[in-house]
This record gives structure tokens, C-alpha cells and sequence, in this order.
């Protein structure tokens, strides 16, 4: 599985730009700690991905391993910038039933050695659908903007970006594989950028918060 | 050309999951947030019951000890003052009167501070102090307490308050919401528990309905509370029309780690 394009590497280097841009500020941890353990867990994901594909062995099984951490990671995050227990409480509840559902499909129902059909679309929408209750709210919910931190919006967004490109790729790919290689090679590359752009955006979500979410604080850091 | 139909069907059966995960999950977190709400007003409930105790206790103190005894060193100041001057018949009616006045204000001094904190119970007795109750209730006209208490209740000082504070607000209540004008109370001893049962004759209420009036309400609330706080428990049973019964089952023995006087930590 020589001849990787270039895009494939950049994008599996881009999940470090939080990292990088919270190491470049030296924020505190706190408040930060989820988009970072998601940030880790994706390079580490595509990282070893692609050093498995380049010695030509089976890198899928990364995915039912590190992709159901990756997504629990985002929803804590995202659990994080809720603005009511309520809600706060249903992410992490989201959080369990997802990784118990992941490790339950991936045992009876997926194919360790081949794209994921239900763990990782799962995960994806799961993520889909809190970043966009998130922004949601954020926007237009009671009290939405008013006393936010800046990056109130920059991290779900670049989650739901994220999380919607992933939970189409997988049926895409399920879809058109076998009859259609070149097409989900090129499809494969534009997934590529778009991470790329979605971690670009948690990034500048990270870049831009000074203080810790729900602090009631506002920040003088222009987003 | 693909059969997209086959190959989309596990991402239906991953939409119908995601779903039932969001609804489960909202589900338990409001079911998980509801409970700690009520343990929040539980505990507030117990607080506000504390300090109002604390409280009257500190008012309780300072009536009986400071105003109550300044009264009364007033009057016998007055009273020495008239036995040694030589007073006209119209001055010594003055200062007659004015004893007999101290003497009502030392004695309603007095009342208060019994009704704000039941040292009654302490120092004579939870039947001297509840019978001491009823005559109090009695005295102002129109309301008759029948009234049956044992001989040997004993219990100690919070149990003991809790029963006296539980019929003292039970025969209010039946007084100023009931429109009650007869009350039986009885107090008795039932093994290692106190039992106490007030009945009135009044208009009673719908305990099923939503919002009780306002303060009777709270009322009962706080007795709901004083009973918990010993390790009691207590139930109303009122019907509109019909009266009002509760009945308080009381420890007659401190809860384990009670130390008696509470302390308020602030």
C-alpha cells in the first residue's frame, strides 16, 4: 500500500493542530482536556493507520479500537460546553451507551479486517448530533451567546464537521469499494481535507478560549 | 451498478440506533437530574428546619433570660419602692396597676419564649409542657383541646421536642386554617416510639390537590421534616369537610451519632 498521497499524511498530522496550538499558548489544562485526549487519539489513529498500511498489514481493527475512545472523547468534550445539567448529564449518558454499543456491535456484528458498517457511523452520528444540539443552543437557545466563551462555536463545529464526514465515508465506502475503487480514492482525499479543515477549526477553538468552559468569564482573545 | 439498498441497510439500523441511544439517554438524565433535585430540596428542606431552630432557640434564650428578667426586676423595684414610700391612695393605684402590667408582660415574656423553643419539655416534662400547651390554646376563648396523654412518655430532649413542636403546629393549623373550635390529642407510648395523634373538627383540606394554602402548606412541610430529622415519621389525613387527623410516630430515643443539642454550624 505504497504511494499514500500526500493529503492522507497531512490530514492524520492536522488532528495534532489543538495540541500544538494549546502547547503554543501554554493554557491551562483544565477546560481543555477532552478536545486534547481527542486530538491525541485521532493522530494516534491515523498515525499507526498509516504505518500499518505502508508495511502492506491490516490497519482497520485501529478503527473499532481507538474510533469508539476518539468519539467518547468528543462528546465529553462537547459535554463540557453544555449550559444545564440536564444536558451535561445526557452527553455522558450518550458516552457509556455508545461505547457499550461499539463494543457490542464490533464483537457480534463487524468485520475487524474491513471497513466499519455500524461502530464507527455510530460514533460519528452520535458526535454529529450533540455538536449540532450544541451549536444549536449555543445560537439560539435561552442565554446562548451572551456570557460564551469565544469558542463557543469553533469546537462543535469542527467536531460536527469531523463527525458528519465520518459517518458518510464509511456507507459511501460500503457502497461503491468493490465497483467503484477510483472514485472512493479520490473520496478518500477530500475526507482528507475536511478533517483537516475540521481540526483546523478545534484548533482555533482551542487558540482562542483563556479560560475554562462555564466559567462565566468572558475572554478579551478575539475569535 | 451497486444494490445501494443492500449495502445501506446497516446504516439505516445505525440512524434507528443513534436514536435510541439519544432517547435513552435524555430519558435517564432527566430521571438521574429529578432525583437530585428532590435530594437538593430535601436538604434545603432540613436546613431551613436547623436554622429555624437554632434561632428560636438564641430568641427563646434572650426573652426569658434578658427581657423576661429585666422585667422582672423592674416590678420588684416597683413593688419594694411601694412598700417603703408613703403613697396617697391615688398613687398607690398607679403603682398597683403598674405591678399588675410588669406582672402580664414578665408572664406573656414568658409564653413567648416557650412558644418559640419548648424548654418546658426539658425542664418539667413533655406532658407538663403539652398540657401547658393546651391550656395556652384554651385560655384565648372558643377553642376546647381534649386531650389524653401517658403517664410515662420519656422521651429525650429532640424526640421530645419534635412531638411538642408537631402538636403545637397541628393544633395552629387546626385553629387558623381549619376553623376548627375542638381538638383531641393524644400522645402515647408504643413500645420504643412515641405516637402522637391530633384531630380537629374543622374544615379540613384536599391532600391530593396541588397547592395547599400557602402556609399551612409550609406547616406541614417542617412537621414532614422534624419527624425525619429524629427518625420519625408522620402522615395527615384530612378530608375537605371532614377534619384533619395527623399522626406522628416518634422515636422516643435520639437517632444514633445525636448528640442532643444541636449544634449550628455556620
Amino acid at each position: 500500500m505504497r504511494g499514500i498521497p500526500l493529503i492522507i499524511h497531512l490530514s492524520a498530522l492536522s488532528a495534532g493542530l489543538p495540541l500544538l496550538a494549546w502547547l503554543a499558548r501554554r493554557l491551562p489544562l483544565r477546560g481543555h482536556e477532552w478536545v486534547l485526549l481527542a486530538s491525541a487519539l485521532s493522530l494516534s489513529l491515523d498515525a499507526l493507520g498509516l504505518y500499518l498500511a505502508t508495511q502492506g498489514r491490516n490497519n482497520h481493527w485501529l478503527a473499532y479500537l481507538l474510533g469508539p475512545l476518539l468519539f467518547a472523547a468528543m462528546l465529553m468534550a462537547l459535554a463540557e460546553r453544555q449550559r444545564t445539567p440536564t444536558a451535561r448529564s445526557t452527553f455522558r449518558i450518550v458516552v457509556v451507551l455508545d461505547l457499550l454499543a461499539c463494543l457490542i456491535l464490533s464483537l457480534w456484528a463487524e468485520d475487524l479486517r474491513n471497513y466499519s458498517q455500524f461502530a464507527m457511523p455510530l460514533g460519528a452520528l452520535l458526535v454529529l448530533g450533540a455538536s449540532t444540539w450544541t451549536l444549536v443552543q449555543g445560537g439560539f437557545g435561552p442565554g446562548g451567546r451572551a456570557g460564551a466563551e469565544p469558542d463557543w462555536h469553533w469546537v462543535p463545529l469542527g467536531f460536527a464537521l469531523y463527525s458528519a464526514v465520518t459517518a458518510a465515508y464509511f456507507p459511501f465506502v460500503a457502497v461503491f469499494m468493490r465497483s467503484e475503487p477510483a472514485l472512493v480514492g479520490r473520496v478518500m482525499e477530500l475526507k482528507a481535507v475536511l478533517v483537516m479543515l475540521a481540526f483546523a477549526l478545534v484548533a482555533w477553538g482551542v487558540w482562542c478560549r483563556t479560560s475554562g468552559p462555564n466559567s462565566g468569564r468572558s475572554s478579551s482573545s478575539s475569535s | 451498478m451497486p444494490d445501494v439498498g443492500a449495502e445501506l441497510w446497516p446504516f439505516f439500523v445505525v440512524v434507528i440506533l443513534t436514536v435510541t441511544i439519544l432517547v435513552l439517554a435524555v430519558g435517564a438524565s432527566m430521571v438521574l437530574n429529578r432525583r437530585q433535585l428532590l435530594r437538593l430540596q430535601a436538604a434545603y428542606t432540613t436546613r431551613l428546619v436547623q436554622v429555624q431552630d437554632a434561632e428560636r432557640r438564641v430568641m427563646a434564650a434572650q426573652v426569658h433570660d434578658e427581657m423576661a428578667q429585666r422585667v422582672s426586676q423592674v416590678r420588684n423595684e416597683l413593688i419594694r419602692h411601694g412598700e417603703q414610700a408613703d403613697l396617697d391612695p391615688p398613687q398607690a393605684t398607679v403603682l398597683h396597676f403598674l405591678e399588675a402590667e410588669l406582672g402580664e408582660l414578665r408572664t406573656d415574656l414568658r409564653k413567648l419564649a416557650h412558644r418559640l423553643h419548648p424548654t418546658r419539655v426539658d425542664q418539667a416534662g413533655l406532658v407538663v409542657a403539652l398540657n401547658g400547651l393546651c391550656d395556652e390554646l384554651e385560655s384565648g376563648g372558643g377553642f376546647k383541646v381534649h386531650r389524653h396523654f401517658a403517664d410515662q412518655l420519656m422521651p429525650v430532649k429532640e424526640p421530645g421536642w419534635a412531638i411538642y413542636r408537631i402538636v403545637q403546629e397541628s393544633l395552629l393549623n387546626a385553629q387558623r386554617h381549619g376553623g376548627a373550635r375542638e381538638a383531641w390529642v393524644t400522645v402515647r407510648r408504643d413500645g420504643a416510639q412515641v405516637v402522637a395523634e391530633i384531630r380537629d373538627a374543622g374544615t379540613g383540606f384536599d391532600t391530593s390537590a396541588r397547592r395547599a394554602p400557602l402556609e399551612s402548606g409550609l406547616g406541614l412541610i417542617l412537621m414532614r421534616e422534624r419527624a425525619t430529622l429524629v427518625g420519625g415519621r408522620l402522615s395527615v389525613d384530612s378530608h375537605p369537610g371532614q377534619g384533619t387527623t395527623v399522626r406522628a410516630t416518634i422515636p422516643a430515643e435520639a437517632p444514633p451519632g445525636d448528640e442532643g443539642e444541636r449544634v449550628l454550624d455556620v
